[in-house]
């Protein structure tokens, strides 16, 4: 009977394996013995494959990003507390007796962060971001003010711009997670799906963002185009009021635009997740991609929350594509913006019957008519193959 | 449908009839009763090691069965091996280019059932007959239930394409089934309804076919992955995926002009006017 392959789940915590050289099969055994070395060989390979997988899953989540002792084991996390704690300090020296406010302890410590990380070589975002958790921590621990915080370090400033129903409960988490980054704005377009419904008070929903009331029910891309409008930052990221993305993960978002890129993209495809078991809608974004001739994006696309865009993708696109997702992913690559790839965030998808579904489609359908208006029918896919004269005449 | 029945004697091999465009004459009255129930349409361009038997196979499809092989720019002797058989025989001196034959072919056929196949690959009549017997049964349009290889991360442009238009057109119960892959069977009413040109290309034809309301089903697997070697090499050298994935886009071309710039689907309680 065939043995059953043990499948290695990602989820579990693997032992390391100590290393062996691989076995070689000794000079005349039989094929038998041999195919079983080649076949534990194999089985050593995959999980080493593995192994390396989730070590690079740990260093990029968002849970390894929490503050704790042990943590701090690393040398580069002892030295970066250290340094947090240093500055934390002379800064206090610098300050007025009496006690600090949060937002003052925000600004410098993001100042300082930035300051530290002027003209280093780009580090690999997972040590970044525990770095910079860690000199938060000295930071705050230095002026006795402690608050959630995830220190990035940007050049230019950063915008958030989320849309959401009054009554929605999910958007007091997405604000709280918005908090712990070193944005300039958040803008928050409410709308009520309620006619006649009370606005809620200021103070219940933030106190510095910028509220934007909407008579009626909106749409939430019609929100987030508006928004958008209104913000003056160089970047801004999209954020869905509806599902809480962890801050460290949108942090990612804010980097990659300040970074050089135009457009940061969810990055959807890290979850690896197998082409028939993925949802006909990436199906589209794939499509859509390939026919654009940008494969390398595979099924990531403006139409999944949070992306987050520059001022100079936002002129480009235009605020009233923006409202329709999918085209603008399509004028983004057409106008030959940078992409890159931001956080991987968990996009919640509409089942088929459902009417944000069959949107969708017709966003993508409104993108192809986009596109094919300016490259022609066949999107530069040219048939010089066919001879279609000998067909003579047909209807269509 | 009765299974045929079993042939006593081996019949002598009738001179081919060469048929031409221009000398195609519509049945006379003795020829009705002759009328065939099935066409099998087979382009070939150069396939000798496989064309007489896939030739023997197509005419063990039902009783009233005709073949019609579409020779274009053959080189090898597929043209003389066609003429051998009984199978009617269209012949261009040059290459016509992908699935120009299927048209050209679908245009002289007299059956009930177009049913169209591929030389390069030997399907036996068993395998094809669920295909008549779906038409024969009410589906206009009935395709191999083969998506391709999809148990990856990554999978091939034209699996891509396929599985992407059929979603856009509201079908993702077809998966990446399409009137690209052979086999597959079409109804007369289809043919009326959609045309012979839009064969030529596939995913025009079958997008035309899903827009009218035709019946689009799926029929059997045949797995037509397994490649021959010839193929494969063929392929590798001059991929034709960029020419299958811009039929697809010709297809929601014409599929966007006969709705509207959003495929006919809704916008929602999308205010547009609000941003500008």
């Amino acid at each position: 009977m065939r043995k059953k392959r043990r499948r290695v789940s990602s989820a579990r915590p693997l032992r390391a394996v100590r290393k062996k050289p691989l076995q070689r099969a000794a000079v005349g055994k039989s094929a038998k013995s041999a195919k079983r070395v080649q076949g534990a060989n194999s089985r050593k390979r995959r999980l080493a494959r593995a192994l390396q997988r989730q070590r690079k899953q740990r260093n990029d989540s968002p849970a390894s990003a929490r503050t704790s002792r042990r943590r701090l084991g690393t040398a580069a996390d002892r030295s970066s507390h250290a340094a947090g704690f240093a500055d934390g300090t002379s800064w206090r020296n610098a300050e007025p007796e009496g006690p600090v406010s949060p937002a003052r302890v925000k600004e410098a410590l993001q100042h300082r962060w930035r300051m530290r990380n002027e003209g280093a070589k780009t580090a690999d975002w997972g040590h970044l971001l525990r770095r910079g958790i860690s000199y938060a921590e000295g930071f705050m621990q230095a002026v006795d003010c402690r608050f959630p915080m995830i220190p990035v370090p940007l050049r230019r400033s950063a915008a958030a711009v989320v849309c959401a129903d009054y009554a929605e409960p999910a958007l007091p988490a997405v604000l709280k997670q918005l908090d712990c980054l070193p944005l300039q704005e958040i803008i928050i377009v409410l709308h009520h799906a309620k006619a006649g419904a009370t606005p809620p008070e200021r103070k219940r929903i933030h106190d510095t963002a910028l509220i934007v009331h909407l008579p009626d029910t909106a749409d939430a891309n019609i929100g987030r185009a508006l928004g958008a409008k209104l913000a003056e930052s160089e970047t801004m990221m999209f954020v869905s009021g509806e599902k809480v993305v962890d801050g460290a993960i949108l942090a990612r978002f804010l980097l990659a635009c300040d970074g050089g890129a135009d457009v940061a993209l969810n990055d959807l495809t890290a979850r690896r997740i197998l082409f028939n078991r993925r949802s006909g809608l990436r199906h589209l974004h794939e499509f859509l991609n390939a026919t654009l001739h940008r494969p390398d994006l595979k099924y990531n696309s403006l139409s999944a929350l949070p992306f987050a865009l520059t001022r100079r993708a936002m002129a480009s696109i235009g605020a009233a594509n923006l409202a329709v997702p999918a085209k603008a992913h399509a004028m983004a690559i057409m106008n030959k913006l940078r992409f890159a790839e931001g956080g991987t965030a968990a996009v919640p998808e509409p089942p088929f019957s459902e009417g944000k579904w069959k949107q969708a489609a017709g966003d993508h359908a409104e993108a192809w008519q986009a596109a094919m208006s300016v490259r022609g029918g066949r999107l530069k896919h040219a048939d010089t193959m066919r001879n279609r004269s000998i067909l003579g005449d047909w209807e269509r | 449908m009765t299974p045929p029945p079993r042939r006593r004697k081996r019949r002598k091999t009738a001179a081919a009839r060469v048929v031409t465009p221009e000398q195609t004459e519509p049945p006379s009255a003795t020829e009705s009763w002759d009328t065939p129930y099935v066409s099998v349409i087979v382009p070939v361009m150069n396939e000798r090691r496989t064309l007489a038997r896939v030739i023997r196979e197509s005419f063990r499809v039902h009783p009233k069965t005709e073949v019609i092989v579409v020779a274009n720019g053959s080189t090898d002797g597929s043209l003389e091996i066609a003429r051998s058989s009984r199978a009617k025989v269209l012949a261009y001196d040059r290459p016509l280019g992908h699935d120009v034959g299927r048209a050209l072919g679908a245009r002289v056929a007299r059956g009930e059932v177009l049913l169209f196949i591929d030389a390069d690959m030997v399907i036996p009549a068993s395998k094809l007959r669920p295909f008549v017997r779906a038409v024969a049964q009410g589906t206009d349009v009935a395709l191999n239930d083969y998506s391709g290889p999809v148990a990856k991360t990554a999978v091939h442009g034209v699996v891509l394409a396929k599985h992407a238009l059929n979603v856009l057109l509201g079908r993702p119960d077809l998966l990446g089934t399409s009137m690209t892959a052979v086999p597959h069977a079409v109804s007369r009413r289809a043919i009326s309804r959609i045309g012979t040109s839009a064969l030529a290309v596939p995913p025009l034809a079958h997008t035309m076919a899903i827009r009218e309301g035709l019946n689009v089903k799926r029929a059997i697997h045949v797995n037509v992955g397994r490649l021959n070697p010839l193929r494969i090499k063929r392929e590798s050298t001059n991929s034709l995926e960029p020419l299958i994935v811009g039929d697809h886009l010709e297809a929601i071309q014409w599929w966007l002009g006969k709705t509207d710039f959003r495929g006919g689907y809704d916008d929602g309680n999308r205010q547009r006017w609000m941003v500008r």
